[in-house]
């Protein structure tokens, strides 16, 4: 995973957002949803300030599509409470459930779901005609959002002549020309080759920016998640497993699903080491002691009593010399080394067993060469065992 | 209609869609097929079991006399049972190995040879037999008097009256509706599970064995089991070639039992209530053996599977294809070509003594005929509209709405299958004489009966078109602030139509050439063209059935052309 | 109505009296019992038939042509009816629908449209006499003294005549084509029909014609009583009309048609096709064809037009011309036809009439003779 996007993301922002906006726009309470019998979105809350960019992130099956057809109206809850710019458009309790068309949304599908029988100037106007818009603004409008997205000149073509990646900019367009209240996008990336994806993704944040809509973004690639994303919600099972700006959860997980999710992490168990108060806390992992990151409270443990500790491979740092004194450095060898282009994995064993660290092609380390291997201990994270 | 999540806003929508209840798309139709069905059923049952007088309605006395007396008949359901199957068998593997060629194969010419092959099965089994007695007859077919003048010989090569024969006629006759459904599956293959077959070593004819074959199985039992039900009901062919002959099935002997005087309707209400319970046992035997197995192999992105390079079996497979269509398609319609210009009976290739008064007679003179193909062409405007609307609205409210009970309402729908044609009119005849209504002589009883029994084969083919339509291209519609109605309108009707319309000629063709279902239903002011052959036949001289045989023909034959052109001009998906 | 000599019957409890004591119920005009829905058309087709008008009111030919089309059933070719219908549509200018069903599917159906007021048959043509008397019994037919009734013999009207008369009489001799067979070979009585040479190639008429039921009937005292069985062992073959008894027999794959309605010789001479008939010395077996108007008609001017115009001499002379038949009328010959007198023709005589019209004795024949057939 790439740190520069994250970085990248953080540096681009010009919004701050606090952990929970003032006034949010968008808020869910309480969302209980159920396919076939089977609840898949167990008491979901979140909300979503004006202008701000969510991500709904988590592998399939986690409740994140449900959610937002949830908020679409294309699914109907089974308890819980939606309201949409102060406007409540589902509650279980007061019985209400405003329809989808009268919810003043937009969504842009996986499979985009542009209509094969009109042209593409139709497609994107349709939100548009359903509003009652006239032929004059109508016509504006559409060419303003094709515009936007580069797709003027396939106007008046048959939607059934394009290629993925046009199709997906026919969605967008037809998305944001209706002036909708939010936008909501079901992994719409997911269908795209690599390259496609990574141009798409900013060019989408762009549209986002300089609209200033609040959007709900599902996804299941913590890459896009990250790099697109004011605000992430990993999600697991139907629940919320931790909420918050992308670098937080980046640097902070509090569990070891969302470590292993974000990024590549090294999960680690062992069994704390009593210490007095004030004191680092170690863990010791079969011939090692890890000083780790401090913390209010220790996170759950296993069921045998271990605890774990999580360790991004990026701030894992090896070195060919160091300093003895330092704590968390040990001996260490080079097992294997894989080289990925932009960065290198190196598995390495060290007296706590094997670890993956991350490094840069310009600083090659030898398969078999001893190195030292050092973490700093602020970067040794106790998560919540599952 | 849909009772999605989002529908209403009033809070009796709320109810209802919160406690997904049975919306009216699930219990308008259920409540229709349960009278159009279920009553006719009611009586047929009642009937075989009364004891008392064959002449009442609803019957006062019970037994089983009826069936103990069918036990002395059982050669009439043996029969039934002999040529069903053993003409199911061979339909479907003439539609498999035609499907294969067609659409698996590289061999030239198949989009033509997909055409030609379709044609037989709307011409249907009355114009087959029709044609097929003029073909085989001992003395005077006139295949065998071809051979007997080339080879001397004084036995004729082929006796069309025969049990063989029965088979043959219906099989061919049916095939195109294996090859259809066959042909469907096969399109939609994925390739690459014949191809990791062939680099593991298996050659061509394993591969299609081990791996087509048994990937095809849902479909050549459904396929199979299709054509089973509607031979069970067959009646034109054992009628015209097998009562010659002295072989009976089920549904002649009801006819003639029919006929008699006094008739006998109990014993042929008995008759009919065992091959309702048969063809039943058959319908649930074949959910049993697929409940394991996926039902589709359809999957979402259209897969063109390759086609195979058969290098030197293609001449044989080119063979079998035109001998298919000889014998189905280009020797029948000549002989009946033929047979319409003739004077008399006996076929002359001199054409001096050729006419067109037979044309003129059917066409004109005769207003029975004249009726009939009028009606007919009514009625298959009728039946291809209503059916096809009930048919849509029923797949639409299966797929895509959120109802209870959309499993039954499936189910019911494809009941109609389980009742051989001419059992179901003659129930669905009592039913209308006993309504206070007055719809007893009148097309309209006719056309009802053509809804109820072809609503399953219009339900799957718009089941299968519904189901292709992405779910998100009308979530998409409704997000974008269209409601019900206008997404229906802006977006569903538009991708359906292309199906619709093919569904729709089918119905139109299927019904112009029925015959057991509106046998009983049609009379004076009623005529259908169906029954009007029949009856024609039973009393006309060869010359003037293939007259009128001809005129059907030529119906079906524009009906076709029709829907080609349409379908062409629309790209396929 | 009802015929006081006919009470012996009356004595067995039979479909035939439920059917009678329905009649009587009907004009009794008492509310619908037993069968649901008949309560209320029954009443109403009771009061049609009392308004039918006196027996013998001569047709108003003015109010016959507004009475619109009317509907008759026969059982005969319908080829030929309809080129017969044509020339009476000319003469008079009443149209003329028509339907062919033969016996059994006609006499429920009619049965099955009275019951529920949906009649709408005005005349019946058909070659059962006896059940055409049964429904006379029933008064089911309407009576009309046609002025043309004079012309016919007793034996060849209804007993009181005016309810149904005989408009061809259907002679049924043996036939083949001498192309298959030799004239030395072919049968010359009955017994013949028993020569094993014929087996699997003699044809009849189903047990849904009224033929072949009045062929039995009268045969089946003259001849003895293992006839039948001997019959069945050469598994005769059972055909829907004579048209396809006479298309089999010239394509040469039936060799002998048992008893085949006379009208198909002159059918097959016009069509230049050789044909043999062969009376035999027992009799030929032979049906008075009946035709009656149907009490309930709608149309009862055009009805009696349309009886008048068949039983008289010139369209007795058109119908059988046309169909090629024998007329009951004295004063009517067809040429190509050898002289009737010269036939020892068998038809159900007065003292059987009641026995030739019962169900019962129909529901005997039916099951005996789909025996020998192979149903």
């Amino acid at each position: 995973m790439s740190r520069v996007a994250v970085e990248n993301n953080i540096a681009s922002r010009h919004l701050q957002t606090p952990a929970k906006a003032e006034r949010s726009f968008i808020e869910v309470s309480g969302l209980t949803a159920a396919y076939q019998a089977k609840v898949v979105v167990r008491d979901v809350s979140f909300s979503v300030a004006a202008g701000e960019h969510l991500s709904l992130l988590g592998p399939s099956g986690c409740g994140k599509s449900t959610t937002l057809r949830c908020i679409a109206g294309l699914e109907t809850p089974v308890e819980g409470e939606i309201v949409i710019d102060s406007e409540v458009v589902f509650s279980s309790r007061r019985r209400v459930n405003i329809p989808t068309e009268k919810r003043r949304l937009s969504m842009v599908f996986q499979s985009y779901a542009i209509w094969p029988h009109m042209t593409v100037f139709e497609n994107v106007a349709y939100g548009l005609r359903t509003q009652g818009v006239r032929d004059a603004e109508v016509q504006n409008e559409v060419l303003r959002a094709l515009q936007m997205v580069g797709m003027e000149e396939f106007a008046h073509r048959s939607a059934t002549a394009l290629s993925g990646g046009q199709q997906q900019r026919v969605a967008l367009a037809r998305s944001y020309a209706c002036r909708p209240k939010a936008i909501l996008l079901d992994e719409p990336l997911s269908n795209l080759d690599a390259r496609l994806r990574t141009r798409m993704r900013e060019e989408m944040r762009e549209l986002q920016r300089q609209f200033q809509l609040s959007t709900i973004y599902v996804t299941h690639d913590q890459e896009e998640a990250m790099a697109m994303s004011d605000r992430v919600i990993v999600m697991r099972d139907g629940r919320i497993e931790q909420e918050g700006p992308p670098l937080e959860i980046y640097d902070h997980p509090r569990s070891r699903f969302v470590a292993d999710f974000i990024g590549a992490a090294n999960i680690v168990s062992g069994r704390v080491r009593q210490q007095g108060t004030g004191q680092p806390i170690i863990l010791d992992v079969e011939h090692a002691a890890i000083e780790c990151a401090p913390c209010a409270d220790l996170p759950r443990p296993h069921a045998d009593g271990s605890y774990t500790v999580a360790i991004r491979a990026v701030y894992a740092e090896l070195r060919r010399h160091t300093d003895p004194t330092t704590p968390n450095c040990w001996p260490a060898t080079i097992e294997r080394r894989i080289l990925l282009g932009d960065i290198v994995t190196y598995v390495v064993r060290w007296p706590g067993g094997k670890l993956r660290v991350h490094g840069f092609p310009n600083n090659l380390f030898d398969e078999g060469a001893a190195v030292h291997l050092h973490v700093p201990s602020i970067r040794a994270i106790l998560v919540d065992a599952d | 209609m849909a009772e999605a999540a989002g529908g209403g806003s009033s809070s009796l929508a709320w109810l209802r869609g919160i406690a997904r209840g049975v919306s009216p798309g699930v219990w308008l139709p259920l409540a229709f097929l349960a009278a159009g069905l279920g009553y006719p059923l009611f009586l047929l049952v009642t009937n075989a079991f009364n004891v008392g007088d064959p002449q009442a309605l609803l019957p006062v006395e019970y037994g089983v006399a009826n069936f103990r007396e069918l036990f002395d008949h059982l050669d009439w359901i043996g029969n039934t049972l002999l040529v069903s199957i053993s003409a199911t068998i061979l339909a479907t593997v003439i539609g498999i190995v035609l499907a294969w060629v067609l659409h698996r194969t590289t061999l030239p010419g198949q989009r033509m040879f997909e055409i030609l092959i379709a044609i037989p099965y709307p011409l249907g089994p009355l114009v087959g037999a029709l044609a097929w007695s003029a073909l085989g007859s001992p003395r005077d077919g006139l295949l065998n008097q071809l051979y007997m003048s080339l080879t001397g010989s004084q036995e004729p090569l082929i006796n069309i009256y025969s049990v063989p024969g029965i088979i043959f006629v219906m099989a061919i006759f049916e095939a195109p509706v294996a090859v259809l459904m066959i042909g469907a599956a096969m399109q939609h293959m994925d390739s690459a599970l014949e191809e990791s077959s062939t680099v593991f070593g298996a050659g061509k004819l394993q591969t299609a064995f081990r791996v087509t074959l048994p990937l095809m199985l849902p479909a050549i039992l459904s396929a199979a089991l299709f054509l089973f039900t509607s031979m069970m009901g067959a009646f034109a062919i054992p009628t015209m070639l097998g009562t010659n002959a002295r072989f009976y099935v089920a549904t002649t002997a009801i006819f003639v039992l029919f006929q008699s005087y006094p008739p006998n309707y109990p014993l042929a209400a008995a008759i009919g209530v065992v091959l309702i319970v048969i063809t039943a046992l058959a319908v649930w035997l074949y959910s049993r053996v697929l409940k394991n197995r996926t039902h589709s192999i359809i999957f979402g992105r259209s897969y063109r599977p390759r086609r195979l390079n058969v290098r030197g079996w293609g001449p044989f497979l080119l063979a079998f294809e035109c001998l298919y269509v000889l014998v189905s398609l280009v020797l029948p319609l000549g002989v009946l070509a033929l047979a319409s210009l003739q004077k008399t009976g006996d076929l002359s290739w001199i054409p001096t003594n050729w006419t067109l008064s037979n044309f003129h007679y059917v066409l004109i003179d005769f207003p029975t005929t004249r009726e009939a193909i009028g009606n007919s062409l009514l009625l298959g405007v009728g039946t291809g509209t209503v059916g096809i609307a009930l048919a849509t609205a029923i797949a639409w409210t299966v797929h895509r709405s959120q109802s209870s009970g959309r499993r039954l309402l499936e189910q019911a729908t494809m009941l109609p299958q389980a009742f051989p044609r001419l059992i179901f009119a003659f129930g669905f005849m009592w039913m209308v004489m006993s309504l206070p209504i007055h719809l007893y002589g009148t097309l309209y009883a006719v056309l009802l009966a053509y809804i109820i029994v072809f609503l399953p084969l219009a339900y799957r083919g718009m089941s299968g078109v519904v189901v292709q339509i992405d779910r998100s291209l009308e979530e998409a519609a409704r997000v974008s602030g269209a409601n019900w109605r206008r997404m229906m309108r802006t977006v569903t009707l538009p991708l359906l139509r292309a199906g619709l319309l093919a569904n729709w000629v089918l119905l139109f063709m299927i019904s112009v050439r029925e015959v057991s279902a509106s046998l009983f239903l049609s009379g004076p002011g009623t005529q259908v063209l169906g029954p009007a052959i029949f009856s024609f036949w039973d009393s006309g001289g060869l010359q003037r059935v293939s007259a009128l045989a001809v005129v059907q023909a030529v119906i079906i034959l524009i009906a076709v052309v029709v829907v080609r052109r349409l379908a062409g001009s629309k790209a396929a998906e | 109505m009802k015929n006081k000599s006919r009470d012996r019957n009356r004595v067995r409890r039979s479909a035939d009296d439920r059917k009678v004591s329905l009649a009587r119920r009907r004009f009794v005009a008492a509310a619908g019992a037993g069968l649901v829905t008949s309560g209320l058309p029954l009443l109403m087709s009771a009061g049609n038939a009392a308004a039918q008008g006196s027996a013998s009111a001569p047709p108003d030919l003015a109010a016959a042509r507004k009475e619109g089309p009317l509907l008759l059933w026969h059982g005969d070719q319908e080829g030929d009816i309809v080129e017969f219908i044509k020339g009476f549509t000319q003469k008079t200018g009443i149209e003329v629908v028509q339907q062919r069903l033969l016996p059994g599917a006609a006499w429920p159906k009619l049965d099955a449209e009275i019951r529920t007021g949906n009649s709408s048959v005005d005349v019946y043509m058909t070659s059962d006499a006896g059940t055409m008397d049964v429904y006379r019994k029933q008064g089911r037919l309407l009576r009309y003294d046609s002025p043309e009734l004079a012309a016919y013999a007793p034996q060849y009207k209804s007993d009181p005549p005016g309810y149904w008369t005989t408009y061809y009489i259907n002679v049924g001799p043996m036939m083949y084509d001498p192309r298959y067979v030799p004239e030395d070979v072919a049968p010359k009585t009955w017994m013949d029909l028993l020569d094993p040479r014929w087996k699997g190639q003699i044809g009849f008429q189903n047990s849904a014609a009224g033929t072949s039921y009045a062929m039995w009937f009268v045969l089946k005292d003259i001849l003895p009583k293992d006839y039948w069985d001997r019959l069945a062992a050469q598994k005769p073959r059972g055909y829907a009309s004579s048209t396809q008894i006479m298309t089999d027999i010239h394509r040469g794959d039936l060799k002998i048609g048992g008893r085949v309605s006379n009208f198909q010789y002159l059918k097959s001479l016009r069509q230049k096709l050789p044909i043999k008939m062969v009376f035999p010395p027992e009799g030929a077996p032979s049906v008075t064809q009946p035709v009656g108007i149907i009490g309930t008609t709608k149309r009862p001017n055009a009805a009696k037009i349309f009886t008048d115009y068949l039983l008289s001499q010139e369209g007795q002379k058109k119908w059988n011309e046309i169909q090629g038949s024998y007329s009951a009328r004295s004063d009517v010959n067809i040429e190509g036809l050898p002289p009737i007198s010269s036939i020892k023709v068998l038809i159900p005589t007065a003292a059987n009439f009641a026995d030739y019209g019962s169900p019962a004795m129909h529901a005997t024949f039916v099951k005996l003779f789909n025996r020998i057939v192979g149903l």
